[in-house]
């Protein structure tokens, strides 16, 4: 009688085993063959496995050893120290007047010495210095953009200064010129600074200036970190995705075999998401080797990363579900990259920058990576990304389950 | 002999004008492409027409650690937390300031939707890696005293050099703050004040206005390049008709000439629609429309290159994103002159910028003209070349 004791029947039993295997062993068994199958279509095309692995590699290069990679630098004792590295290439034509003809230190003429240090760093590549007596001329060349910025040397110079007064010097910069404007501000900003550190001219408050998060080595990728790693892991995991379905031919075929569309959708998202995990691991490596100084551990980088890899998939399987074409696949990412690109410089309303994956995925590498906060301060775009990946691709499998093909 | 030539001329004109009807046809009968071609420069524009300016960079926090108490540290305080600055494009800026014993906004723990902390700095000295603290100064004990004994005095900053932007404002207010005190309190000392005045004044513009220049080459150069990459991988009768008369180099002129069109109406819609918003425009408006027609060719020169040069539609699209990268770290990072020389949205970018706010004439511009005249026929040379004797798929 114990022997016969059963929870189940027999026929219950084998009913639980088929159904185990209908609805668990052999979708997975599907969805292994399809991830393998998925992969292998995406090495074949070798061109485009390259270039995917080339551009992390070549963005990480250019942002370091195609640039000096300083951008602000902690030595206080040359201005061309100070400069912004991320302007040495724009050099701005800066006119300069000298009014000054008072006397108050024996020695030495102030203004000229003030002069000096403007000739000094046109000699060293700064900037081109364009010296006249006529400021309605500069006044003129400012308009016309073929200055950058003018000074006027303002008269009593040296007399206020050896009064021990303060002097104030007029700049105009051309604020047409936006690129410039900058570097402009900042070569004039630092060479003022100089001369006033060589004559102790400080003022009232001597301001001990003291940077705190800076590296010294790669300052450019580092200050480029949390634009550029987010751009381009969603332009090459959500481009590279937007083909997926779009341009998978036999798919139709697929009508033939138990394989479901869900299936088959959620085999591309693996596939590529292995595929893409390359470019996350490229970027670990790389930051690894250039010394990416960061406050967080490497594992929180690699999970940031791995996480808006996941969402440039998502949003690009989603993409290629509902276009009709490749080329239509092509167009949805354009508009919906090139959107986030212009947009993300502009726009302040918080509602619509969260909806952007480059936003989110900028805040979560800067506030988690970069400054080592913890994932709870920056829980809303972390949901805001995991929310809008969830409902693109829900969309997306929606549209793509009512599509005719396959049927 | 001159016959001969006037009918190889004509049967090669009418080639490419069969090549350049049936382009224009595949375009447009691709709906998506059409609505997505037109609808980037319209909504782009719409929107940025109609927002503010994303002043979010701006908006700085600085705690004031004083350990003075004094007359002369409360007044620095006050002076600092009563600024009224405002940047070179015409915002307002907004600094929120905190001082010692106040609370002020701290990153918070797992589970509060905000936290606060007493400033000191001690807490400074934590929070300034985090978001929620962009400088703090320190006014050193004796802070009164030595001004009135020495005329001088220390005070200490430190900023988060992280976010560079923030770091650049918040050292603009403490130097603009320190100034204000100054001269307030009539506190002179032997020192260079000197506050950038920037011409023209650009408060009436908004934010279509400060953007254009940047990003309407951008979005033409992008979109056209981007739908080029497929003009040739994706063409698939293409093989059929290369085995007819048609030359390859025909081919490239073909496509070169249909996808301008389809580029001049999408110029036509983004300047009516800057039109639309009184987007600053000093120039002639056909001016504007070459110079930015001539950015969207030489997108599509390039375009058309990488769809040679490549196999597959999947590497034509990587290649162009390799390539936008390139431009865009070089154009917004490194601004390398070499290759910024061959970059067209950034020479367009110039053109753009003496032709519609300094209201300079077309003659005076050859220089970038003649930059983006190079690019663009380097590739479209490139594009023949390749197509007539390197592409196999093709020979």
């Amino acid at each position: 009688m114990k022997g016969k004791f059963k929870l189940f029947s027999n026929s219950l039993l084998s009913k639980l085993a088929g159904w185990k295997e209908d609805h668990l062993i052999k979708p997975l068994k599907r969805y292994g063959a399809l991830v393998v199958k998925e992969i292998k279509v995406l090495i074949n095309d070798k061109g485009a496995m390259i270039i995917t692995y080339v551009i992390p590699l070549i963005v990480v290069l250019v942002l370091t050893i195609g640039s000096s990679g300083q951008i602000i630098s902690t030595d206080d004792s040359s201005n061309s120290a100070r400069i912004n590295e991320l302007f040495k290439n724009e050099i701005p034509i800066i006119g300069i007047i000298d009014y000054d003809q008072s006397e108050g230190f024996p020695d030495r003429d102030l203004s000229s010495d003030f002069l000096a240090k403007f000739q000094e760093a046109q000699t060293e590549g700064l900037c081109t210095l364009f010296e006249t007596t006529n400021q309605s001329e500069l006044e003129f060349l400012l308009g016309d953009g073929e200055i950058n910025a003018f000074i006027i040397i303002p008269p009593m110079f040296e007399f206020n200064l050896s009064i021990h007064l303060p002097v104030i010097i007029p700049i105009v910069i051309d604020s047409i010129n936006t690129v410039n404007l900058q570097s402009t501000q900042q070569i004039v900003d630092s060479i003022i600074q100089d001369f006033k550190q060589e004559n102790d001219f400080t003022g009232v408050f001597k301001i001990d200036k003291n940077l705190v998060n800076v590296p010294d080595k790669n300052q450019i990728f580092f200050a480029a970190a949390p634009y550029i790693i987010p751009l381009v892991i969603f332009g090459i995991g959500c481009l590279t995705s937007t083909q997926s379905i779009v341009s998978d031919i036999p798919k139709d075929r697929m009508v033939l075999t138990p394989t479901n569309k869900g299936e088959m959708m959620l085999a591309k998202v693996s596939a590529n998401i292995l595929i893409q995990l390359g470019v996350v691991i490229i970027f670990i490596i790389t930051s690894l080797f250039v010394n990416l100084q960061i406050m967080s551990n490497y594992f929180m980088y690699f999970i940031v990363l791995f996480l808006m890899e996941i969402n440039a998939v998502l949003i690009g399987v989603a993409i290629s579900a509902i276009s009709k074409t490749p080329l239509a696949a092509y167009q949805y990412f354009i508009f919906v990259f090139i959107f986030q690109i212009v947009a993300i410089l502009f726009i302040e309303n918080p509602m619509i920058l969260m909806t952007m994956p480059l936003y989110n995925g900028y805040q979560l590498l800067l506030q988690i990576v970069l400054r080592g906060q913890t994932f709870w301060s920056v829980r809303v775009n972390f949901f805001s990304l995991a929310v809008e990946s969830l409902i693109i691709y829900f969309i997306g499998y929606i549209v793509f389950k009512i599509q005719k093909t396959m049927l | 002999m001159s016959e001969d030539i006037l009918s190889d001329t004509r049967s090669r004109l009418l080639r490419i004008t069969n090549m350049v009807r049936k382009e224009v046809k595949t375009l447009i009968s691709d709906k998506t492409a059409m609505f997505i071609l037109f609808f980037i420069p319209f909504l782009l524009i719409l929107i940025l027409g109609t927002s503010q300016p994303n002043l979010e960079a701006t908006k700085t926090t600085i705690w004031i650690i004083d350990y003075d108490h004094s007359e002369r540290s409360e007044q620095f305080i006050e002076t600092m937390k009563s600024l009224n600055l405002s940047l070179a494009v015409g915002q307002r800026l907004t600094p929120k300031i905190y001082a010692s014993g106040e609370f002020a906004p701290i990153e918070p723990d797992l589970g509060e939707v905000e936290s606060y902390g007493n400033v000191t700095e001690e807490l400074a000295r934590r929070t300034i890696t985090t978001q929620y603290l962009d400088a703090y100064i320190i006014l050193p004990q004796g802070f009164e005293q030595d001004i009135s004994i020495n005329g001088t005095t220390t005070i200490i900053v430190y900023y988060d050099a992280i976010d560079f932007t923030k770091m650049i404002v918040s050292d603009m207010i403490v130097l603009v703050g320190s100034s204000e005190i100054q001269v307030k309190n009539m506190l002179f000392e032997r020192d260079i004040i000197y506050f950038p005045e920037t011409r023209p004044k650009n408060y009436d513009l908004n934010i279509l206005d400060l953007g254009a220049p940047y990003f309407v080459p951008l979005m033409l150069f992008f979109t056209m390049q981007l739908i080029s990459t497929q003009s040739i991988v994706g063409d698939i009768p293409l093989r059929r008709l290369l085995n007819t008369s048609l030359k390859r180099g025909e081919v490239i002129t073909g496509k070169l000439i249909a996808y301008t069109i389809i580029g001049i109406f999408q110029v036509l819609l983004s300047m009516s629609m800057l039109s639309i918003f009184k987007v600053t425009m000093h120039c002639l408006w056909l001016d504007l429309f070459l110079i930015l027609l001539l950015n969207s060719i030489v997108g599509i020169t390039m375009g058309i290159f990488i769809s040679t040069i490549t196999k597959s539609r999947l590497q034509a699209s990587q290649l162009f994103l390799l390539l936008f990268f390139l431009m865009y770290i070089n154009v917004y990072y490194v601004r390398n002159i070499f290759f910024l020389t061959f970059i067209p949205i950034e020479q367009t970018r110039i053109v753009y910028e003496f032709l519609a706010y300094r209201g300079k004439g077309m003659l005076s511009l050859w220089a970038p003209i003649m930059y983006m005249g190079i690019t663009g026929l380097f590739f479209y040379l490139a594009s023949v070349i390749y197509i007539k004797f390197i592409k196999k798929e093709f020979i």
